[in-house]
């Protein structure tokens, strides 16, 4: 493996961030060299996309391969909230092309084949193990390759965390603050044919799903747990999220997680009857166990996070890759112009971290539940509000009337003029037809 | 005569292929999705290069950015234009 001794960028992770950064600046001609832990296609869950991470595929000129792999294709979401119907469809915000229910093994490997493509140098299994940073004036990444005992190092002007949930910078400096109110625990499975709830009301069985586009299927459980019905193309993804307390009460196997997790699948309303006909694929369940964090620093001397490596809250909204792609995004435009005049760099980071870090609070704001708002953050979320387009601001209303996550956000959700900003685009319903 | 006002229309039409005749002064960039997340920093980078002025970080903001008026105004307080010739 000749891994280069030096480099302009390294871009650590091969997820969506990661692909999306090294991909835009290997397309502006810069050297980039990208490191992932894993081989791809790997599996990750994170598996609803909404309409907005279009842009960031445009960008980097690999929407037709999206675009034609075939992936589910989403109309909106259905969300069943202390009994209470509601629906909406993206149409009516005017995307122009639709929301998606992605394999992330085949969507992010698409984009780390075309990231290759795009003339980054991509090394997988090897980890990012360490950063020396200095300042920002001797920078360097430590890897090693998977199973060996020597490691390599490459020198850089800038890295780029991609690397997820491992925040490999983040856990190195310490810059990470957990929200300790919000553990939880992801359980999930897939399920053969699966019936789905489309945005007409009614339940159709899994052979209609790409005749009649599926909703994503959302519901609450318990205080503030929730539950994810996501129909792919060969099976559906169905997954709880709850209080890392309330599953302390299971004993700690994952077969009893399991058998918890299929308990609470045939007792949740709707939820039983859209799996009344389904199989379960055994083998199939997963366990993480999660919680929220945000970045105290999202950009320092050598280094900027992006996506997950930065901050992770509830995936409730189906935000995150989106998050993801365009904090990789403004990274890459922020590195572009350092590197055009180095003695801007500090002021290109300030803009990095204001903008990536009021469209994040808005995003904390939207799914933690009780989210306090005062002061700083509040001003963040309005600001970050204030400059969507009024479709967009309609959309972020419509959604956070939509549970009881975003009581607070909804009082944020303000126009320049400081009036209410609200929206009729959604529907309640008295049920669904199946 | 082509002033800093005109040089960001004829920016922000081409750019974002809207409507040349459309375009008023104070029309909403940000909230008809003119000038969208990725938008803003073209026209950052596109300001500072044009009329060789400097846009910090606490300058984006939705004020600054909602119209070719607002646009203009944040150009013209960063000091003199006479260094900008006109362009066709």
């Amino acid at each position: 493996m000749n891994i280069p001794k030096r480099c302009d960028v390294v871009v650590i992770g091969g997820g969506p961030a990661g692909s999306t950064v090294g991909t835009l600046l290997s397309q502006s001609g810069y050297e980039v060299v990208l490191f992932d832990k894993t081989r791809h296609p790997r599996y990750t869950v994170g598996e609803s996309l909404i309409p907005h991470f279009w842009k960031y595929c445009e960008a980097i000129n690999v929407a037709d391969k999206i675009a034609a792999d075939g992936f589910i294709e989403k109309s909106g979401g259905t969300v069943i909230w202390n009994g209470v119907i509601r629906q909406m469809q993206f149409k009516d915000f005017g995307y122009p092309r639709p929301a998606l229910h992605v394999e992330r093994d085949r969507f992010d490997w698409i984009l780390l084949e075309h990231a290759r493509e795009s003339g980054v140098r991509v090394f997988e299994e090897v980890a990012a193990v360490h950063v020396n940073l200095d300042h920002g004036e001797k920078v360097s990444v430590v890897c090693r390759p998977n199973g060996e005992k020597t490691s390599d190092e490459i020198a850089c002007r800038f890295i780029v965390d991609a690397s997820g949930q491992h925040a490999v910078i983040a856990r190195q400096l310490g810059i990470r603050a957990i929200d300790d109110g919000f553990r939880f625990m992801s359980i999930w499975g897939y399920f053969n044919n699966s019936k789905y709830i489309a945005a007409d009301g009614r339940a159709y069985p899994f052979e209609k799903r790409r005749q009649i586009p599926p909703t994503t299927f959302v519901t609450n459980v318990d205080d503030w747990g929730w539950l994810w019905h996501i129909p792919q193309r060969e099976s559906t993804s169905v997954g709880l999220v709850l209080p890392q307390q309330q599953m302390k009460a299971i004993k700690g196997s994952d077969e009893a997680l399991e058998a918890y997790f299929l308990r609470r699948c045939s007792e949740i309303p709707y939820l039983n009857r859209l799996l009344e006909d389904a199989e379960y694929c055994t083998e199939s369940f997963h366990v993480i166990r999660d919680y929220s964090y945000r970045p105290t620093q999202l950009a320092g001397p050598g280094f900027f996070l992006t996506g997950d490596a930065a901050a992770f809250t509830d995936p409730i909204f189906s935000i995150g890759v989106v998050l993801a792609m365009y904090s990789a995004y403004l990274s890459a435009w922020a590195i572009d112009r350092s590197f055009k005049q180095l003695r801007r760099t500090a002021d290109n980071q300030a803009i990095f971290a204001r903008q990536f870090m009021t469209r994040l609070e808005a995003s904390r704001a939207l799914a933690l539940p009780r989210y306090g708002y005062g002061g700083d953050e509040g001003e963040m979320v309005k600001n970050s509000i204030q400059f969507e387009t009024s479709l967009e601001q309609e959309l972020m209303y419509v959604v956070s009337t939509l549970t009881t996550r975003s009581d607070n956000f909804v009082e944020m959700c303000r126009n320049k003029e400081g009036g209410m900003i609200t929206s009729s685009k959604y529907r309640k319903l008295e049920e669904i037809v199946f | 005569m082509n002033n800093v006002q005109d040089q960001i229309k004829n920016y922000i039409v081409t750019q974002f292929a809207y409507d040349q005749n459309a375009l008023q002064p104070d029309d909403d960039l940000l909230n008809q999705g003119i000038v969208d997340s990725i938008g803003i920093l073209q026209l950052v980078t596109y300001l500072e290069e044009t009329f060789s002025i400097q846009i910090k970080d606490e300058e984006i903001t939705p004020e600054n950015f909602r119209s070719l008026s607002t646009l203009n105004n944040l150009v013209m307080q960063k000091g003199p234009v006479n260094r900008f010739e006109s362009r066709r």
